[in-house]
C-alpha cells in the first residue's frame, strides 16, 4: 500500500479505498432515506399515509387550513422571531467586549458563553422549568421566548466572534487615525465589516429555535404550542399524512436557511481581505 | 501655524515595551522635524522606527519625554484628535467602501458637508490621476492603485503632519522606484511636513530633505542625504548606508581645525568632526568611489590587486596595501578601451582631500 503512494501519485482520488463510495451512497440513504419518503407520502393522496395511491396535494391543503396548525406556526415564528433578534444582539455585545481584551476572566467568560452548547439539552430543558418554578415565573409564550434566547445566545455568538477575529484590526486604528472616535469606528467600521457575522448568527439562531423541542416541550404553558410540540401532540394519535405535509414544510424552511447560512459564511471569507 | 517653530519636536522619548525583561524600543530620542520637510527615518528592522511613528500618531504613549506638535504638547490626546494622519504599510482600505467614501471618511468624521467633501474628494483623485476610480471599492484596485489611495485618504483632511509608514514595501521594483516621485511631488504640491519611515536608504537619499539614522531605538545621526553618506558618523552608519573602507589609523599630529591621521606611515589630513587626542586610536572611513587609480610610482597608497569584477556601470577591484588591511576600489567603465590592472598587478591609489572621513567610534 505505502509503496504504492508515491508511485500512482498522479491518480490518488481514484481507487485508494474503492469501496468508500460505497460506504458515502449508504450513509446517505441512511440519512437522508426517511425524509425522502416523508417528502414522498406528503403528496400521497390515500388517507392511510404508507400505502401509495396517486399524487395529490390536499394534505398541505387541509394542513394549512387547520387553525391550530395555523397557530402553532404564528406561535413558532413568534418565539423565533423574538428569540433571534434579542439572542443575536446580546451575542454581538457579547463578542465586541470580549473582543477588546480589556478585562481578566476573559477566557472564562468565553467558555461560560459557549458552554450551553455543550450541556445536554434535557439538563437545560429541566434547569429552566425549575427557575422558572422557583421564581414563579408564569408558563406561556413568554417563557418560551425567555428560554429560546437564553440558548440560542451561544449560537449566534460563533459566527460573529468567528468574524471579528478575522477583522483587520489596524482597519480601526486607521479609522481613528481619521478623526473617527470611538463610538464612530464602532459604527462605520466594526459593524459593517460584523454584518455578515451578525447575519450568520442570526440565521443559525431562528433555525435552532424554530426546530427546538425538548426545552419547549418543558416551558410551554397551556395554549402556548409551538409548531414542534404540535407535531409531536399529532403523532401520538397516529402518522397522518397531514404530519407528513407540514413536517415537509417545516424541512425545506430549515434547509432553505442553511443553504443562505452556508452562502453568506462561503463569501465571508473571501471578502475579509483587500488584497 | 509659525513656520518658525518645529512642526513636530520628539524631546528625549524614551518607549519601553511591558514584558520581561521591558522591551526598549525607543531610548532617549531627541528629533526636530521642521515644517515642510521630508523627513526620513532609516534603520534596520526592530530599531524602532514605527514606534516613534505610532507614538506620534498617539496609538502609543511614551514612557518618558514629550512629544509636541507645532510647540503643541500632545500628551493625553488620543488619536483622532491629533491634526496628523497615517498612511499604513498594508494600506488598511476600508474594504466596504468605496473609493470616494475611503477619501472622504475623514473629513466626514470632521463633521464637513457632503458637498465639500465630494470637491476635495475629486482633486484629491485628480492629484493621483484617478479621477475615474471614485465608484470602485479597493478590492477592484490593484496594490500601486490602493497605494496611491491610503495616499489621498490621509492627506484629504489636511493633516499637519503625514507619517508614512513603509508605504512602497509592498511595490514591486518598476512602481516603487516610480512612486518614489510621486510621493516627493506630492509634497512639494501639499506643503505638508511627511514623516516616511523605510528600513530601504535608496529610497531614503532620493526623497528626504534630511534623514535621521536609528539603530537599536537610538539616534544615530541626522544631517541631509549627502552628509549621510559623505560626512557618516560614526561605524554604524558609515556601514549602514552604501558600501565604505574602515581604515584603522592613529591620531598623529593635530591642527586648528584638522587632525592627521596615520596608517603605517601613510599619513590622512581629516576634518575634525569629532575631538580626539593625538596618540588615539581612530577609525577613518573612505568611499570605495573615492579612489583613483594611478600608477605605482604616484599615489597616496600602493598595493596589489587581488581581486576583481566586473560589475556593468563599475568594476570593482579589492587592492591589499598590507598584511591587515584590503580596500574596496571602484572605477566606473566609461570606455571599452580602457586598461584596468589584472590580478596581482601593483597599483598607485590617490585619495583627494577631504574623502576620509574620521568616525567617532
Ligand atoms: N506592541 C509591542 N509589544 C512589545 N514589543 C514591541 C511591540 N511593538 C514593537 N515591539 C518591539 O520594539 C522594537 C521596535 O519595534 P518597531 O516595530 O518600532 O521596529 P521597526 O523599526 O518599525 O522595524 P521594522 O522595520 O521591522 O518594521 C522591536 O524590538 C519590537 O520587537
Ligand atoms: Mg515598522
Amino acid at each position: 500500500m505505502a509503496s504504492n503512494i508515491g508511485r500512482s501519485s498522479s491518480n490518488t482520488n481514484k481507487g485508494r479505498i474503492p469501496w468508500l463510495k460505497w460506504w458515502a451512497c449508504i450513509f446517505f440513504v441512511y440519512l437522508y432515506g426517511p425524509i425522502a419518503v416523508l417528502i414522498a407520502f406528503s403528496f400521497n393522496d390515500n388517507r392511510i399515509a404508507q400505502v401509495w395511491t396517486e399524487f395529490s396535494t390536499k394534505w398541505y391543503v387541509k394542513a394549512f387550513s387547520n387553525e391550530a396548525i395555523q397557530n402553532a406556526i404564528i406561535n413558532s415564528l413568534i418565539v423565533a422571531a423574538v428569540a433571534t433578534v434579542c439572542a443575536t444582539l446580546f451575542a454581538t455585545m457579547a463578542a465586541l467586549i470580549l473582543s477588546k481584551g480589556m478585562f481578566k476572566g476573559q477566557t472564562l467568560c468565553l467558555g461560560i458563553i459557549s458552554l450551553p452548547l455543550l450541556v445536554p439539552e434535557i439538563a437545560t430543558a429541566v434547569a429552566t422549568l425549575s427557575f422558572f418554578a422557583a421564581i414563579n415565573f408564569p408558563l406561556g409564550l413568554t417563557s418560551i421566548i425567555v428560554a429560546h434566547i437564553v440558548f440560542c445566545i451561544p449560537f449566534a455568538f460563533m459566527p460573529i466572534r468567528a468574524r471579528l477575529a478575522g477583522m483587520d484590526e489596524t482597519l480601526q486604528e486607521a479609522g481613528r487615525d481619521l478623526y473617527a472616535n470611538d463610538i464612530k469606528v464602532l459604527w462605520h467600521i466594526v459593524l459593517p465589516q460584523l454584518k455578515p457575522g451578525i447575519f450568520a448568527g442570526g440565521i443559525l439562531a431562528f433555525i435552532i429555535s424554530i426546530d427546538d423541542f425538548i426545552i419547549s416541550l418543558m416551558v410551554a404553558g397551556a395554549g402556548a404550542t409551538t409548531l414542534p410540540l404540535y407535531i409531536y401532540g399529532m403523532i401520538r394519535l397516529g402518522v397522518s399524512p397531514e404530519i407528513n405535509a407540514v413536517s415537509t414544510v417545516l424541512f425545506l424552511v430549515s434547509l432553505t436557511l442553511v443553504a443562505t447560512y452556508w452562502f453568506i459564511s462561503k463569501k465571508n471569507e473571501g471578502s475579509n481581505y483587500v488584497h | 501655524m509659525n513656520k518658525s517653530i518645529p512642526a513636530i519636536s520628539v524631546n528625549s522619548v524614551v518607549k519601553h515595551y511591558a514584558s520581561n525583561p521591558p522591551i526598549v524600543a525607543l531610548n532617549n530620542v531627541t528629533i526636530e522635524i521642521q515644517d515642510n520637510e521630508f523627513f526620513t527615518l532609516l534603520g534596520p528592522s526592530g530599531c524602532g522606527k514605527t514606534t516613534l511613528l505610532r507614538l506620534i500618531a498617539g496609538f502609543e504613549q511614551p514612557t518618558e519625554g514629550a512629544i509636541l506638535l507645532y510647540g503643541d504638547h500632545l500628551e493625553g490626546l488620543d488619536p483622532n484628535d491629533r491634526p496628523v494622519n497615517t498612511v499604513f504599510q498594508s494600506y488598511s482600505l476600508f474594504p466596504h467602501m468605496t473609493i470616494a467614501e475611503n477619501i472622504g471618511f475623514g473629513l466626514k468624521m470632521k463633521g464637513q458637508s457632503s458637498d465639500q467633501i465630494a470637491l476635495v474628494v475629486r482633486d484629491m483623485l485628480a492629484l493621483v490621476k484617478m479621477e475615474t476610480f471614485g465608484n470602485r471599492m479597493p478590492n477592484q484596485l490593484s496594490g500601486g492603485q490602493q497605494q496611491r489611495i491610503a495616499l489621498v485618504r490621509a492627506l484629504a483632511p489636511k493633516p499637519k503632519v503625514l507619517l508614512l509608514d513603509e508605504p512602497l514595501s509592498a511595490l514591486d521594483l518598476k512602481l516603487r522606484q516610480a512612486m518614489r516621485l510621486e510621493l516627493k511631488r506630492l509634497q512639494k504640491e501639499t506643503g505638508i511636513t511627511f514623516v516616511f519611515v523605510t528600513h530601504d536608504q535608496e529610497e531614503a537619499m532620493c526623497m528626504s530633505d534630511r534623514v535621521a539614522v536609528m539603530s537599536q531605538g537610538e539616534l544615530q545621526q541626522l544631517d541631509s542625504p549627502q552628509m549621510i553618506y559623505e560626512r557618516p558618523r560614526n561605524r554604524f552608519v558609515a556601514n549602514f548606508i552604501g558600501d565604505v573602507n574602515l581604515i584603522d589609523t592613529k591620531v598623529s599630529s593635530e591642527n586648528q581645525n584638522s587632525y592627521v591621521c596615520s596608517h603605517n606611515n601613510i599619513e590622512f589630513s581629516v576634518n575634525k568632526t569629532s575631538q580626539h587626542q593625538v596618540g588615539d586610536q581612530v577609525t577613518l572611513a573612505i568611499r570605495p568611489e573615492k579612489f583613483s587609480l594611478v600608477s605605482s610610482a604616484e599615489g597616496l597608497l600602493k598595493g596589489t590587486v587581488v581581486d576583481s569584477t566586473y560589475m556593468g556601470t563599475d568594476t570593482y577591484l579589492t587592492v591589499k596595501i598590507d598584511d591587515s588591511t584590503e580596500l574596496e576600489v571602484r572605477c566606473q567603465n566609461i570606455d571599452l578601451d580602457q586598461q584596468l590592472p589584472t590580478i596581482g598587478e601593483t597599483v598607485g591609489l590617490s585619495v583627494p582631500n577631504g574623502a576620509a572621513t574620521l568616525l567617532e567610534d
